[in-house]
């Protein structure tokens, strides 16, 4: 007899000007972990923001433990064992670790009105070995310590339920996709608790769910799309229910990749800087070089410091023959080196500017005529770039807020078009994109590599990795560990490159 | 027990209620608010006492303006890039001075008006590139070099005149504080001067639009090429040239040097400013919307004068306007974005 934990029927949901569900159906079995797929706007986050107590549904009904519950907040559904782990941690850098695992339920540790601090660090610490780790001290300020484990709060926080509640049900909404994210010691302590929590994994990155997940729900424009089983399909079927057609070999555009020249536009010599040494490369024209790398390899340092934005502690940068000492951004950006951070949220393009102002900031002292910004010039750059790239929105007039994740980064990418730069440092590019925009930005790729633009692809995803490069450069505890050609037809496997990081 | 679990998720969604909820009145809000609240507070001093509407006070409200109006751009571009001038007063009060003296010094040369403004716009330059370099290179922040600053121009103006007012009937001097030009009073011609030249720079300038990028984000700017450095020093030079040319026209009205000529100015021009519509946070918003709330808040005082509230309740009053104002100045660019 199979055992539902939790069962979602027929939930329907309507914002202003458009259907986000359809009638969509959940179900998640006790103990198993559910991968929850789709493009952005297929539906997932709100279906979940339904179950955790965001948004009130209009319709359907959602069963816990063949029980109907609806809840009414995010408290509410914390009291009934639902939470949910965020992309970023969500914890408070300011208090102890054992406080934000506890967070909202000191009084569990209430003796005479005093918490009780022995007792909630040692119960936190119960809940941490839950998770399998015991490098996390309770008692440590949470923004002291390392990335990865301020996201095991979380979810130790969420299995901290589990002697309250019962079974929990924790959603983990890409939990992945953020910037120093250690994937093992996460899978490892989810594996573990899969004997008392049931998961809903949401992932942009297939390979992972497919790693880690036991069924896996497709949804499309809001509708169910498709219900597998983890091990009885794979990437190619799930992208060809996700977007409705196949499309693996067009998605990285291969066949358009192209031997690139010899010509060397960028060397960097025994370059160190902040977290790698002794880097020894070359970059030619038209070339994309892949950097890959586990996280603590520096691969993402060494994009910012080619970059100007970290400083060179030893070695060279030569760019173009000559030696480069960019001192801060704005020196790299004047000889023509461009930089997409993956953080697009502090580093991408400014929220409440226009379209055409983010479009225009790299070249502002081009757009002068006697001094003073010429406006149509302004307005013509931006329209032909929003055409080029086709970005949508309203108007280049449109504050660039209301653009949705994909077309924001074609704006970031947009910006060094104009500027023309010769080398672009990508950092991934193509992070938190749904699958019709990816594939619109390698295709952009390859059409400027076959221009003569050279390109560092900065990613953690292997597919992505090995598709679009020329040649890989794998980076591991700051320093290279192999080079590998990719060229095309000939490319490495996703092990034969995994094995260099 | 309250739930604080404030986690990015959370953020997001909140963000997203947040945002659907503010959108729909942030912009009728900041579009139409400031200007209603003027007309409104015109008619409620109106009915409580007609006087309000006369000629008569209207070019009196108009001179009261004008001082502030010339700080209050310089202002604009200090919080449009999210830092704060608290040195306004001591430039002010320091300028104030030193135009008087040097006006009564040359008193016998015809230009001595021109050069004591000249002057002091050139100390105001000065007190802005220091508040400008200490802020840009040495990375503290703008409330405390500008605190520091402040006291240095109080102090150095309590130093020269040893606290007392000095006199000043140099009618070069003074036709900036009380001529006029073609009928039109000359302090009245200067702010209508400063609030094009406002408004210019942050339009079609690469100045102005800098600024908007730093407030906006500045980690973009950066990326993205921006002499950002650069820029934060030129914002607070011009924030200081102009306390310096508010200062000699303070001395031309009142007619002499004082040393707390400055005084309460500060928190006029951050409250006109974002009452206006510029919030703290910066990046949006602009002198056109400064001009509004810099008549607001003479509006405000000139008003409460003429219904005969007392000077200290006024200062009472206009503290809670303030804060409302700044209260429903939704910060919108300090609610995150991004997907």
């Amino acid at each position: 007899m199979v055992d539902e934990v939790l069962e979602m029927r027929g939930i329907t949901k309507t914002f202003p000007g458009v259907k986000a569900l359809d009638n969509v159906s959940l179900e998640l079995r006790k103990n198993e972990i559910l991968g929850l797929v789709g493009e952005n706007g297929a539906g997932k986050s709100t279906l979940m923001k339904i179950l955790i107590g965001l948004y009130p549904k209009d319709s359907g009904e959602i069963l816990l433990r063949n029980e109907e519950i609806n809840p009414k907040n995010v408290k509410q559904a914390f009291d009934y064992g639902i939470s949910m782990v965020f992309q970023e941690p969500a914890v408070l850098p300011n208090i102890k670790v054992a406080e934000n695992i506890f967070l909202g339920y000191e009084e569990r540790f209430l003796r005479n009105g005093i918490i009780d601090w022995e007792k909630m660090y040692k119960e936190a610490g119960k809940q941490l070995e839950k998770l399998g780790i015991r490098a996390i001290n309770p008692k440590a300020i949470t923004g002291s310590i390392p990335f990865w484990q301020r996201q095991m709060i979380e979810i130790a926080r969420a299995i901290s339920l589990e002697d309250v509640v019962g079974e929990p049900v924790i959603i983990l909404d890409e939990p992945t996709s953020s910037l120093s994210v250690d994937r093992v010691n996460l899978f490892e302590a989810i594996r573990k608790l899969k004997e008392k929590a049931s998961f809903i994994f949401i992932s942009h990155r297939l390979e992972e769910v497919l790693e880690l997940t036991d069924r896996i729900v497709v949804l499309k424009n809001g509708k169910n799309a498709g219900l597998t089983t983890t091990n009885e399909t794979d990437i190619k079927e799930l992208h060809a229910i996700m977007i409705g057609r196949e499309r693996e070999e067009a998605y990285y555009s291969e066949d358009q990749q192209e031997a690139c020249g010899d010509e060397v536009v960028l060397s960097l010599e025994s370059l160190s800087g902040p977290y790698f040494k002794d880097v020894t490369l070359q970059l030619h024209k038209g070339e994309i070089l892949g950097v890959g790398g586990v996280v603590g390899s520096g691969k993402s340092f060494l994009g910012r410091t080619l970059f100007g934005d970290l400083k060179v502690s030893g070695g060279r940068i030569v760019l173009n023959g000559k030696e480069l000492n960019p001192k801060s951004a704005s020196d790299a950006v004047k000889s023509d080196i461009a930089y997409v951070s993956r953080d697009r949220h502090e580093e991408g393009l400014i929220p409440y500017f226009r379209v055409k102002w983010n479009l225009t900031l790299t070249i502002l002292e081009r757009l002068l005529k006697n001094g003073l910004i010429d406006f149509r010039k302004e307005k013509e750059t931006a329209n032909e770039l929003v055409s080029r790239l086709s970005i949508l929105t309203p108007s280049v007039d449109s504050l660039s807020v209301n653009l949705s994740g994909g077309n924001q980064q074609k704006v970031v990418l947009g910006k060094w078009l104009a500027r023309e730069s010769k080398i672009l440092v990508l950092d991934e590019p193509a992070r938190g994109v749904d699958v019709g925009v990816k594939a619109e930005i390698y295709r952009l790729m390859r059409m400027l590599a076959k221009q003569g633009v050279s390109i560092v692809l900065i990613s953690d995803e292997l597919p992505e990795l090995i598709e679009m490069s020329h040649r890989i450069i794998t980076m591991k505890d700051g320093r290279i560990s192999q080079v590998l050609e990719a060229a095309r037809g000939q490319k490495p496997s996703e092990k034969e490159v995994f094995q260099y990081m | 027990m309250k739930n604080e679990n404030t986690s990015s998720g959370e953020k997001t969604m909140q963000r997203d209620a947040l945002r659907q909820f503010f959108g729909s009145v942030s912009k009728p809000l900041l579009l139409f608010g400031p200007p209603s609240i003027l007309v409104g507070m015109i008619i409620f001093f109106t009915t409580l006492n007609p006087r309000f509407a006369t000629t008569q006070n209207l070019e009196s409200l108009l001179r009261q303006a004008a001082v502030l109006s010339v700080v209050a751009v310089g202002g604009t571009f200090v919080i449009m890039i999210g830092s704060i001038d608290l040195s306004v007063e001591g430039i002010v009060s320091l300028s104030c001075i030193i135009s008087v003296l040097t006006a009564n010094y040359f008193s016998s040369c015809p230009m001595s008006g021109l050069l004591a403004v000249t002057l002091t716009i050139f100390i105001g330059t000065l007190f802005g590139l220091v508040n400008g370099a200490l802020l840009s290179k040495a990375k503290l922040p703008s409330f405390l070099v500008t605190l520091g600053t402040m006291a240095v121009g109080n102090g150095a103006g309590l130093l020269i005149t040893g606290g007392y007012t000095v006199p000043c009937y140099v009618a070069s001097f003074r036709w900036f504080g009380v001529g006029d030009m073609l009928g039109i009073p000359s302090l009245g011609v200067f702010a209508i001067i400063m609030f094009a030249l406002g408004i210019f720079l942050q339009t079609y300038t690469r100045f102005g639009r800098s600024a908007y990028a730093i407030g906006g984000g500045e980690r973009v700017a950066v990326m993205s090429g921006v002499s950002v450095e650069k820029y934060k020093i030129l914002v607070f030079v011009l924030a200081g040239a102009l306390s310096g040319f508010a200062g000699a026209l303070v001395g031309a009205r009142i007619g002499a040097a004082s040393a707390v000529a400055g005084s309460g100015l500060v928190l006029d021009a951050i409250a006109a400013v974002v009452m206006g519509g510029t919030p703290l946070t910066g990046g949006v918003g602009g002198v056109h919307r400064t001009i509004i709330g810099v008549f607001c808040i003479t509006v405000l005082s000139n008003g409460l004068n003429i219904i005969g509230v007392s000077p200290h309740m006024q200062v009472v009053v206009k503290g809670i306007v303030v804060i409302l104002a700044v209260a429903a100045s939704v910060d919108r660019s300090k609610l995150p974005f991004m997907k």
